[in-house]
């Protein structure tokens, strides 16, 4: 995104953000999104939270085929924080993924970014196809 | 990702990785650690003191190794979190429950 256009965005508080399906510029958002969040403890939750759903709708979304784009609105006002993150893939059972328990320690590599979102969210769900996730995050300072 | 080893002694070894543990470089870590479990340690320390983020992708790694170095009576033990971010996660999923972790 241009400089110029981030800062008009920082007026409004709303952002448009539109990520290649790449490993690294997945990452590396995780730094601009960081940027823009106030300092709270709240942000850095909601700033993992975000960086684990984006992954997931690049990796298990779109495939990370890099021409497919995971699209992000992402709103800060001064009491909470909130993002949408389309992806173009299509769709996973979630509310099936959000009723295993939360187990830490299981065997698996993988999989704890999504149970870890809805731990740290104050409201986390996705449309009905599962491509489409809403996270919302109070600012407790 | 960049990460730096000091053997202590045939049954100890410290990595210090740097900079964001993530999913695109997790799997460094995870060749790292793996590596070292070959070489039949018994004692991993993570020195994080130069650790800035870490996802659930790097922290399923750390998982992983903790389980395989347990199964042969050996320990992995987290030292020296700086990164106010890491604290907030690890403490956010209890992670001292399942990994020790040192100040």
């Amino acid at each position: 995104m241009e400089n110029k256009e981030l800062e008009s965005q920082k007026k409004t508080g709303k952002f448009h953000f539109e990520l290649e399906s790449r490993k690294k510029a997945v990452c590396r958002f995780q730094a601009v999104i960081y940027k823009l969040l106030p300092n709270s403890i709240s942000s850095d939750i909601f700033a993992m939270a975000l960086h684990e759903i984006i992954a997931n709708a690049a990796e298990h979304g779109n495939q990370m085929e890099a021409d497919k784009k995971v699209i992000i609105e992402l709103k800060i006002t001064k009491d909470s924080l909130a993002a949408e993150v389309k992806d173009q893939g299509r769709g996973f059972d979630w509310q099936k993924r959000l009723r295993q328990e939360f187990d830490i320690s299981g065997d698996s590599e993988r999989g704890r970014g999504i149970m870890m979102t809805a731990r740290g969210c104050d409201e986390f769900y996705y449309n009905q196809a599962g491509n489409k996730a809403y996270l919302l995050k109070t600012i407790d300072f | 990702m960049e990460s730096k080893t000091d053997v202590i002694n045939s049954e100890q070894v410290v990595i210090s990785p740097v900079g964001n543990i993530d999913f695109s470089n997790s799997q460094d870590l995870k060749d790292k650690l793996l590596e070292l479990f070959k070489k039949d340690y018994k004692k991993v320390i993570l020195d994080f003191s130069e650790v800035e983020s870490i996802d659930s992708s790097g922290l399923g790694k750390l998982l992983l190794f903790h389980k395989k170095l347990k199964e042969k009576d050996g320990k992995l033990i987290i030292r020296n979190v700086e990164s106010d971010y890491i604290k907030n996660m690890f403490e956010m999923i209890h992670l001292n429950k399942v990994i020790t972790i040192e100040e």
